[in-house]
């Protein structure tokens, strides 16, 4: 081995430990970021596909727990950051049926209402 | 040394069949990422959604754009992160949509309310009118029957009036036809008295008493010079006068009243004795002349009722008499 080849071999190892050490921080921020999305959909008490969604979301942020718990901390940022999307679209498909389910209830009262009003004119 | 140099041409070469890859890579057209822009061009399209979920659709546009330079390691990832944001900015516009619609529903709901109150208030309004109709109607039909019931008391009243009128008019008539049938029975009674004195042929020392009306009676009087003084026997001149006197009252039927006065000389009890003999003897004299006892009626009233001043001997004498009072 030349003294060159043993310089660049030093920077690369220099460069690999670099590299180690800084994904060596647990992704704090991605989990926290998707157990709030997650807590966010729950309050919405979703059902049908977004129930099925925030399952998911579920699973990715336990696996993301898991992975970071065994020190694999881009595998877990990758699966929080897949929790986070995937409980924000079930927030939003929650909130989709919940708007669904309201706009259905009072085009039905606003129908009953006017029948009422029609039946008490001709009365 | 040499190594190096030998190995610097394929290092190159390696190079560049890298950027070729990666050039070509870049240039062939990845589905999944036209499949993303689709849906969110359509999204951007959709004249009900292109304004709704601008949140939304920018971290979806956001992680498109991610996925479109991530690298193949991290191409998986971003592919995912990319399709649920696309999907969260299309359901949030949809969810955005249907809060607007709820919106206008509740306006609506809000429209109808009104127009529900200003049916009831309508209806309030022509309620009241109807009742104040009837009201007045009922006003009206009492009015009537107060004005009946008062045009039918007015004319109980008149009627009562006109009745009474009647009655009067007719006790009045009968007043008139018995003042009328009385002035009858005078007139018949003096064309008798007449008839008498023409058959009997009368002198002047013999005729009737004096007589004049008082109200419907006529009154006979025998002076005081008709009885001797203190005394109840009739002089004869009086005992003739009276003998016609009986004969002119014979046939008729109203009652006789016989009153005896004197002057005030002397004791009242005297003179009231005094009179009532010489009201009695006039009463023995008619009845001698034919008339009922049962019409005659004799009195003394003594000095009572004097008809001239007692503080002459002329007035005095006018006091001492004897009334034949006839009904």
């Amino acid at each position: 081995m030349t003294l060159s080849t043993l310089k660049i071999h030093t920077v690369f190892l220099f460069l690999l430990v670099s590299t180690s050490v800084l994904s060596a921080e647990p992704p704090t921020a991605e989990l926290s970021a998707a157990q709030t999305a997650v807590m966010q959909a729950e309050r919405l008490s979703p059902r049908g596909t977004s129930a099925q969604t925030l399952q998911a979301a579920k699973s990715q942020l336990a696996e993301a727990q898991a992975f970071a718990d065994k020190r694999k901390y881009r595998e877990a940022a990758n699966a929080a950051n897949r929790a986070q999307a995937s409980a924000e679209l079930a927030k939003a498909q929650a909130e989709l049926a919940k708007a669904r389910m309201e706009v259905d209830e009072k085009s039905a009262r606003n129908a009953d209402l006017r029948r009422q009003l029609l039946i008490n004119t001709e009365r | 040394m040499k190594q190096t140099t030998l190995n610097l041409p394929t290092v190159v070469l390696s190079l560049m069949l890298g950027f070729s890859a990666m050039a070509m890579a870049a240039t062939k057209p990845n589905p999944d990422l036209e499949r993303l822009n689709a849906s969110l061009a359509a999204l951007d399209n959709d004249p009900a959604l292109s304004e709704l979920a601008a949140v939304e659709r920018l971290k979806a546009r956001q992680a498109v754009t991610q996925f479109a330079a991530a690298k193949s390691k991290s191409r998986e990832l971003a592919l995912y992160v990319a399709s649920k944001r696309v999907e969260t900015a299309q359901a949030a516009a949809q969810a955005e949509l249907l809060g607007n619609q709820a919106e206008q529903l509740d306006r609506e709901r809000d429209q109808i309310m009104l127009q529900a109150s200003q049916r009831d208030a309508e209806m309030a309004r022509r309620e009241a009118d109807q009742l104040r109709l009837q009201n007045m109607a009922r006003q009206e039909e009492a009015e009537r029957m107060s004005q009946t019931i008062e045009e039918e008391r007015i004319a109980r009243e008149q009627s009562n009036a006109d009745a009474q009128l009647s009655s009067a008019q007719a006790i009045q008539a009968r007043k008139l036809a018995d003042a009328r049938a009385r002035e009858v029975e005078l007139a018949r009674k003096e064309a008798e008295l007449a008839s008498i004195l023409a058959s009997d042929n009368v002198s002047d020392g013999d005729a009737l008493p004096p007589m004049h009306r008082r109200g419907a009676s006529m009154v006979y009087t025998l002076a005081g010079n008709s009885f001797a003084s203190g005394s109840a026997s009739l002089t004869a001149s009086a005992q003739s006068s009276l003998n016609k006197l009986a004969a002119l009252l014979r046939n008729g039927q109203g009652t006789v009243r016989i009153e005896g006065f004197t002057d005030d000389r002397g004791a009242d009890a005297a003179n009231l004795a005094l009179s009532q003999r010489r009201a009695n003897a006039v009463l023995l004299a008619l009845r001698a002349g034919g008339l009922s006892a049962a019409r005659l009626k004799a009195s003394g009233k003594g000095k009572a009722q004097p008809v001239a001043d007692n503080g002459s001997e002329a007035g005095r004498a006018r006091n001492r008499r004897v009334e034949i009072i006839v009904n």
